[in-house]
């Protein structure tokens, strides 16, 4: 018959793991990040350019965006909520902008990768954690579940 | 024959200049911006009232580029027909012919505004803008987004999309500068194009046009054309369809057509539940077609589609209907289509 204090003593220890055990299953923030601070994205406008129908920026350069590849986990998850559908249900429409000349975005297979072509190609648009962004690329906007905001969030916490 | 071996020239020399490694060059030059793909086709069919007739459809190069600039670049080049055999005439070349079905240049004036000038797919139909073989279920195309407007139209036109929801309205307004200088015989002829089409990509993509256009022929006639295109998804059932109706200077009937169509995944029915059925499609549409004192005809069609990769489909189907539709032949048809 346990006591009294190991009852508590095992709420308390509930109490605790529970928060964690939660932010393990939330999906990560993702951070969209350019190359530059002159370019600027509306937050409504990220699905136009991963769609492939917005093709320059303001000032008449090409965008030039990437994706990771379409299993990776945080590429499903900017599909869903940005796009509103998963990569392998898109194929039917980059087969159509195909026959338009038009091709998806380019694609890598690491958020190392990801950094990399963001920080050395002029024009590009990319997207990670938002834990991995360091001072190579800036971050523009934020993607928190559902909500996109272009304010960092202010409780970001990475490992 | 002359134009099979400029074909194979001007596509040895495109290999050679485009198919070049890729290199990391923070100086690319102008050359980089080329990409070069295209589709191609070939199929039999079984006709109920003709002899049996086979053929490479067509091989087709999409050439584009872009540099770092607002211009950009597009063109299309087909090798119609290139061999064909049927009962009568064995193996023949006799109707391969090169069309160039695309040609123009894009420029970026703003975010939201991009101007092209050239030859384009007139946007006025969602099959006619999407109709390569690999990218539509069926082998034969919708009589009505073939005879009741002009499917290419010469000219200018401004376009651009503005973001919604997840997705994109688009818009583009265009007229015609430039007649077809070589003429078709066995394609109806317009002139006088200009129109309008609005449409919404979303959960389902949902397009609305106006079209003005003058018919040559027997009356050169001016018509007005209104045309609705939808395609969503239902269940995993894919649906489309199409709805045009023309009115003619005195805004009466100029003629209509219309199409319905369904695309059922096989393995998604609860009495097909195979592997061997993965991909599988069983196609259903029906078609109505009436031009002006030519008295209402319709289509049906029956089919399975097996996409054997995303960019590859294996097509067989049956089709019945009217008699008198030279452009829609009744029978059996089976193709392959694929992009490269």
């Amino acid at each position: 018959m346990p006591s009294l204090m190991q009852k508590l003593w095992v709420l308390g220890l509930l109490g605790c793991l529970l928060p964690l055990a939660q932010a393990e299953s939330s999906p990560p923030v993702i951070a969209v990040i350019v190359h530059s601070d002159e370019l600027k994205v509306a937050t409504n406008e990220l699905s136009l350019i991963y769609w492939r129908k917005q093709l320059y920026w303001p000032k008449g350069q090409r965008i030039k965006p990437v994706n990771l590849r379409s299993e990776h986990p945080l590429r499903q998850q900017f599909s869903q909520t940005i796009l509103g559908s998963l990569p392998k249900k898109q194929i039917d429409y980059w087969n159509g902008q195909y026959f338009n000349g038009i091709l998806p975005p380019y694609s890598v297979n690491s958020e190392e990768a990801v950094l990399r072509y963001v920080a050395q190609t002029s024009g590009a648009i990319g997207y990670v954690d938002a834990c991995h962004v360091d001072s190579r690329v800036k971050a523009i906007i934020w993607i928190e579940q559902d909500q996109i905001s272009t304010a960092a969030p202010e409780n970001l916490r990475c490992p | 024959m002359r134009n099979c071996f400029v074909f194979i020239f001007i596509s040895l020399v495109l290999s050679t200049v485009l198919c070049k490694p890729v290199l990391a060059d923070e100086n690319p030059s102008w050359l980089d911006g080329f990409q070069l793909g295209g589709y191609s086709s070939a199929g039999i069919t079984l006709h109920r009232d003709q002899e049996a007739e086979a053929a490479i459809n067509e091989v087709s190069l999409l050439l584009s580029w872009s540099g770092e600039g607002r211009l950009s670049f597009f063109s299309e080049l087909e090798l119609e027909r290139p061999l064909a055999w049927n009962d009568d005439t064995k193996f023949s070349r006799k109707e391969g012919h090169l069309d160039l079905e695309r040609f123009y240049f894009d420029y970026n004036l703003s975010e939201k505004i991009n101007f092209r000038a050239g030859r384009f797919l007139t946007p006025n139909s969602r099959w006619n803008l999407l109709h390569a073989p690999p990218l539509v279920w069926t082998t034969s195309r919708p009589l009505a987004t073939t005879q009741l407007f002009p499917t290419a139209t010469n000219g200018m036109m401004l376009h651009g999309a503005i973001p919604f929801k997840n997705s994109a309205f688009e818009y583009k307004v265009f007229g015609e500068l430039l007649e077809d200088q070589e003429q078709d015989d066995e394609e109806r002829q317009f002139e006088h194009v200009r129109g309008l089409r609005l449409s919404v990509k979303n959960q389902s993509d949902i397009g609305i046009s106006l079209l003005s256009f003058r018919e040559k022929g027997l009356n050169d006639t001016s018509y007005r054309m209104l045309g609705l295109d939808v395609v969503t998804t239902f269940k995993n059932v894919e649906i489309s369809a199409e709805a045009f109706q023309r009115f003619n200077t005195n805004n009466r009937d100029g003629g209509s057509g219309a199409y319905l169509q369904t695309a059922v995944p096989l393995n998604g029915l609860g009495f097909f539940n195979s592997s061997a059925l993965q991909d599988w499609y069983w196609i259903t549409r029906l078609e109505t077609l009436q031009r002006p004192d030519e008295g209402a005809k319709g289509r049906w069609l029956v089919g399975a589609t097996w996409r054997v990769k995303p960019t590859q489909l294996l097509k067989l189907e049956f089709t019945g209907g009217s008699e008198g539709l030279p452009e829609s032949p009744r029978g059996f048809s089976a193709s392959f289509a694929l992009f490269f």
